[in-house]
């Protein structure tokens, strides 16, 4: 969190606290994001990022701690701040038995932006099509993409987008990193939460995991997964070779059996790969790159379960 | 003004595209109207100075009207509270009083249309209404009245938490003061304590003050009671509204 490096920061959060009766679910979150940046609260359900995101927004009052979105203090509620901030809250809020064309007419006068941008936001979001169908005649992911629209309709700097991917279908969640990918492209800072790990790693510039309602781990994909020291995830099948050779190999740290294989962790790979090619046993190995999910097994030392 | 403009169409469009919300609105009064007018015909010759259908139309048409009014702000409060809508307009820069009043709007266009074709039957010959001169002399009643039957609703709407449970509250308020309130029957004929309760009823003091305008042709001085009543009946339940939707978000 350097803040000479890349300018401006559109949100600074600082030390936000929430409980709700007795029980801590936000527990001393900071974090910044810079204007341009694409930046993931991820995180098991119930980690906090629905609070932390709407505290953000100005929806909730922080227990303590501050909120600065664009310079400004979203609480209490900010009419002069709100046009430059759009908003898609977890559940999609529409005006009842509006077509999407409608309800993005009537966002933009709730604005007071003009409708000029009505049609390009459809297209933005993949719309174009269905902008004449009313909002309970749409599937899931177009109700996703509608509620992005809405957000976006005003032209917004600071986009806010709660599980913009969550219960979709695999194909839904393509089209829509494509729209979120298209956002970005035009110069959107985006925050964004999700708890599909993969999905975090290919969109954001930076993330922050959250984990009981505390970030344990925030910077980009990459130097997360490359602070782990492996670079490489191993496996054999059990009954390859025994514990105590694998773990008198070169290059070996650490060997776990789970269940019917075995895990391997090596901070010299190609010294693992050369030894087990000498014993014939290379043609069983399977290697994947290290991902977010060894980072959340590292620091939390569970497994993720989203 | 934008925003209240397109509030107002985007509530508007909702309204006309809900079956259901029109078959109460506009049907349902006529269905009345016709089953009242062949009821009373039966009993022609009571001592009742007025023909029946000019006691019993302003009567039903002010029912349809709160029955409408009230229900539809209610459901509205209650559908944008749980789909989020309430939640996310926060997120606007929009006023609450735009939000109010656009929606208040559309309840007084609909009012007004109801009362339209409303009386547009009664006039036809089967029915045979006659209306005072002074008919237009209502008209401010009429508002007030639209007005008080919107913040009933509203309040409704800030107390039940699912549409289920308002429109079922809406009912069971709506349907006995408009038993208590001369709606169906004249007051003459009820128990003495049932007169005194109904003045506690907005319809019954809109009921008073249609007829005395409609049909008995009385001066606009027999709508300074009735007038009155109603806007305290208004800011008596928006200040409860108000209270409950305050609380309700802490």
């Amino acid at each position: 969190m350097n803040r000479e490096d890349d300018g401006v920061n559109a949100v600074v959060v600082e030390a936000l606290t929430k409980a709700y009766g007795g029980k801590t679910v936000v527990d001393g979150v900071s974090l910044t994001v810079r204007e341009g940046e694409f930046f993931g609260l991820l995180g098991p359900n119930g980690a906090g990022k629905t609070t932390t995101m709407e505290m953000m927004e100005g929806l909730r009052k922080a227990d303590s701690g501050s909120v600065s979105l664009l310079g400004s203090s979203p609480q209490p509620r900010n009419t002069a701040l709100l046009p430059r901030i759009g908003v898609q809250l977890q559940a999609s809020a529409f005006f009842e038995r509006l077509t999407a064309h409608e309800q993005l007419v009537t966002f933009a006068a709730l604005y007071g932006a003009s409708t000029d941008r009505v049609d390009d936001t459809l297209e933005l979001v993949g719309l174009t099509e269905h902008s004449h169908v009313r909002e309970d005649k749409l599937s899931g992911g177009q109700r996703q993409r509608l509620s992005i629209a809405c957000a976006l309709v005003h032209d917004p700097e600071l986009l806010f987008l709660d599980e913009p991917t969550a219960s979709l279908d695999p194909q839904a969640r393509r089209n829509l990193w494509d729209v979120l990918r298209g956002i970005k492209e035009r110069g959107k800072t985006i925050v964004y939460t999700t708890h599909y790990i993969e999905e975090a790693e290919r969109l954001c510039d930076r993330i922050a995991i959250l984990d009981h309602g505390r970030v344990v781990a925030m910077d980009t994909p990459g130097a997360l997964v490359g602070g782990l020291g492996t670079a490489m995830s191993m496996e054999l099948p059990e009954g390859v070779l025994g514990v105590d050779e694998l773990l008198s190999l070169p290059g070996v740290d650490d060997v776990r059996t789970e269940g019917d294989r075995i895990r391997i962790t090596a901070s010299d790979s190609n010294a693992v790969m050369r030894a087990l090619t000498d014993r014939g046993a290379a043609g069983r190995l399977r290697t994947r790159d290290a991902s977010l999910e060894d980072v959340f097994l590292e620091l939390t030392g569970r497994e993720y379960r989203s | 003004m934008i925003a209240f403009q397109q509030m107002s169409v985007a509530v508007g469009k909702g309204f006309v595209r809900d079956r259901a919300a029109l078959f109460f609105s506009f049907l349902l009064p006529l269905f009345f109207l016709v089953l009242f007018a062949i009821l009373f015909g039966a009993m022609e010759g009571s001592e009742n100075t007025l023909e029946p259908i000019q006691y019993i139309a302003p009567g039903i048409l002010s029912f349809g009207i709160a029955m409408s009014a009230v229900t539809a702000s209610a459901l509205t409060l209650v559908t944008w509270r749980q789909n989020g809508l309430l939640r996310r307009l926060r997120l606007t820069p929009v006023n609450p009083f735009t939000i109010l009043t656009s929606r208040f709007a559309v309840t007084v266009v609909v009012a007004v249309l109801q009362a339209a074709l409303f009386l547009g039957v009664a006039f036809l010959p089967f029915f045979g209404l006659r209306l005072e001169s002074t008919w237009w002399m209502a008209i401010p009643l009429f508002l007030i009245g639209v007005l008080s039957f919107f913040s009933l609703g509203i309040l409704i709407g800030s107390l039940f938490r699912t549409e289920q449970s308002a429109s079922a509250a809406a009912n069971l308020i709506v349907l006995p003061l408009g038993f208590l309130s001369g709606t169906f029957f004249p007051l003459d004929f009820a128990p003495s304590w049932m007169d005194t309760v109904s003045l506690a009823s907005p319809l019954r003091h809109m009921n008073d003050g249609m007829l005395a305008l409609l049909v008995r042709g009385e001066g606009p001085e027999a709508l300074l009671v009735p007038c009155g009543v109603l806007l305290l009946f208004t800011l008596v339940t928006t200040g409860l509204a108000g209270y409950f939707i305050t609380r309700g978000e802490q």
